[in-house]
């Protein structure tokens, strides 16, 4: 048994050159916490989180390491926010990719799945390693299902 | 007698050629980057012991642990003070004092890095303002380039106005014997100077140019700079053994003071301060963490650096290289100051500057006997240090806040480049060694 045994082989994806109001559209509308962005030939290239585009609407300098670690002097409204939002929403979302999300291949065994996706701590994308190939995603959810409910992924 | 001098020939070679050579090469390897600079000082430092040059006793004796003792004491205290929020209130303060009018901010944020710098490492100055900076910028809604290149030029220029400000003022200071006080009164006057002229060419290049919509001022005017002091017990604590810290500096000399006693001492108590209702653990954890801020790879660099360039002097070259000099400039006061300055800044804008100032520290002392006694070589020891701390304005390689300010506006995706940087900031830099020059020589010549 193995991560394909988890996995949901047919993943929402973006393509890179998405804008990213799409990437939002998507996250919303499904509560997903990110979602998998591949190139024309269907290889993994990262994924586009729900935090990333929380920090599209943030200063950007506040984003990066430990620079400002808190902002209590600024009094941005949600309407600054939004204004921030509109600023980026047409933009690709390759340029609001995070590649270090931990991958696993689809041979890999349930236990290094399960541990991998625990240790990233949000859905886990299943890439073959040969080709590079998005193949499925493991959610807690499945995981979950598969473990405690009717076993479907 | 020296361990070199007492060594005679190393595996059969003059000491002086052994110690030379490692010494080159030391400074070559540094300049490539390619091995980092602590790994580098330490090896030459142990070739130095191995070839016989010194002993580890000479060794140890010459590394300067007053300097060694200033520069993590004062690292120390900038750790613990900075978690107060003291920096950001500072930026935000003086940006909303000139109404957030973006030239205004630009001169205010350039002082304030001067002043923060001339009693704090530039390194640890520029890293608390420069995000502050890209915050301000980006409510304006500006470039941040300009504000980023003036407070690197800002960082260099005030740090050479204090014996704590920059490590070369550091080094000569203890190895001369000079007080924070000699520093002031000597080099700030003409700091002044330097910073004001400095910012006139940066508005005539940048700073017309720069205008934002009253909108975006609101939004700055808005900021609440009372609520970046994110502890207030901290901030009055670290206030108070800053202040403490910067008497005893004043005060140094009358209370037989060593730098390296106040500043640690300074540190010891600020921890104290700090952790004393805390229990054992957590106290552990937060001197821990504070120890950790001590940038420990330029403690090291230093350490290696001592023991090279003292093997280095034990074996005369220096003393040999000094009556060289000294012979170019046919023992003139003026011509021999004023060639320390000039090579002091262009070598310092392509070469790092601590290195460069601990082999001319030996090196101008062996020039005593022909200017008068130690007396007579104070010219040089100015026209070192501002020659050794204005130059690193010249590149962006010229000096370790430069590169650090290029890597967060790299990581901010404002990047400085190399010879953009360059085409602007040589001639500035020259223009600062041209009024030190009207100074060192009106001054002291």
């Amino acid at each position: 048994m193995s991560a394909r045994a988890l996995m949901n082989d047919r993943p929402i994806v973006l393509r890179r050159t998405d804008r990213l109001g799409e990437a939002a559209r998507m996250i919303l509308e499904h509560r997903f916490r990110n979602v998998p962005v591949v190139d024309e030939a269907g290889c993994y290239l990262g994924v586009v989180s729900a935090n990333r585009l929380l920090g599209a609407v943030l200063p950007r300098v506040a984003t990066i390491e430990d620079w400002l670690e808190r902002l209590p002097f600024v009094h941005d409204t949600v309407d600054v926010l939004r204004e921030r939002w509109r600023e980026v929403e047409d933009l690709p979302v390759s340029d609001f990719i995070d590649t270090d999300l931990l991958t696993v291949d689809p041979e890999a065994s349930v236990a290094e799945t399960v541990l991998t996706l625990y240790k990233n701590r949000t859905s886990l994308p299943v890439v073959e390693k040969k080709t590079g190939r998005l193949v499925g995603i493991v959610s807690h959810w499945g995981v979950g299902s598969a473990i405690v409910g009717a076993g479907e992924p | 007698m020296s361990a070199g001098e007492a060594a005679g020939l190393v595996l059969g070679l003059d000491p002086q050629w052994v110690a030379g050579g490692l010494f080159v090469a030391t400074y070559v390897v540094v300049m490539t980057e390619r091995i980092n600079r602590a790994i580098v000082a330490l090896l030459a430092a142990g070739l130095m012991i191995f070839a016989g040059i010194l002993s580890q006793e000479a060794a140890i004796a010459g590394v300067d642990f007053n300097t060694l003792g200033l520069l993590a004491g004062m690292m120390v205290i900038v750790a613990v003070t900075k978690r107060s929020g003291l920096f950001q209130f500072l930026a935000i303060w003086s940006a909303k004092r000139v109404k957030a009018d973006p030239w205004g901010i630009l001169v205010m944020l350039a002082v304030v890095t001067a002043v923060v710098s001339a009693f704090l490492d530039n390194v640890t100055t520029v890293l608390l303002v420069a995000p502050v900076t890209l915050l301000i910028t980006e409510e304006l809604k500006v470039s941040a380039y300009p504000y980023l290149f003036s407070q690197i030029f800002a960082s260099n220029i005030g740090g050479t106005a204090t014996l704590i400000g920059d490590p070369p003022n550091i080094m000569i200071g203890s190895a001369v014997g000079l007080t924070f006080n000699d520093f002031v009164v000597n080099l700030a006057p003409v700091i002044v100077v330097i910073l004001a002229a400095t910012l006139v060419p940066i508005y005539f290049i940048w700073g017309r140019k720069l205008h934002a919509e009253p909108q975006s001022r609101e939004r700055v005017m808005r900021f609440d700079e009372q609520q970046a002091i994110t502890d207030p017990r901290l901030l009055k604590q670290s206030l108070a053994v800053l202040a403490v810290v910067l008497l005893a500096f004043v005060f140094a000399h009358p209370l037989r003071l060593e730098p390296a006693t106040i500043a640690m001492f300074g540190a010891a108590v600020l921890l104290l301060l700090d952790n004393w209702p805390r229990s054992a653990d957590e106290q552990a954890r937060q001197v821990h963490h504070a120890f950790t801020e001590v940038e420990w790879i330029t403690i090291f660099f230093f350490i290696g650096l001592f023991i090279v360039v003292h093997g280095l002097d034990s074996t005369g070259l220096l003393r040999r290289l000094a009556d060289w000099l000294v012979g170019v400039t046919g023992g003139d006061l003026t011509v021999t100051a004023l060639a320390v300055l000039w090579v002091s800044a262009i070598a310092s804008s392509v070469v790092d500057n601590i290195p460069f100032v601990a082999t001319m520290i030996p090196l101008i002392k062996s020039m005593a006997p022909t200017f008068g006694g130690p007396e007579g070589l104070m010219p040089l020891w100015w026209s070192l240090s501002l020659g050794a701390c204005l130059g690193g304005n010249g590149t962006l390689v010229g000096a370790s806040a430069n590169l650090v300010v290029a890597g967060v506006a790299e990581r901010a995706g404002q990047p400085i480049r190399f010879v953009p940087f360059l085409l602007a900031a040589f001639p500035l830099m020259l223009i600062s060694i041209a009024i030190s020059t009207v100074y060192v020589y009106l001054r002291y010549l």
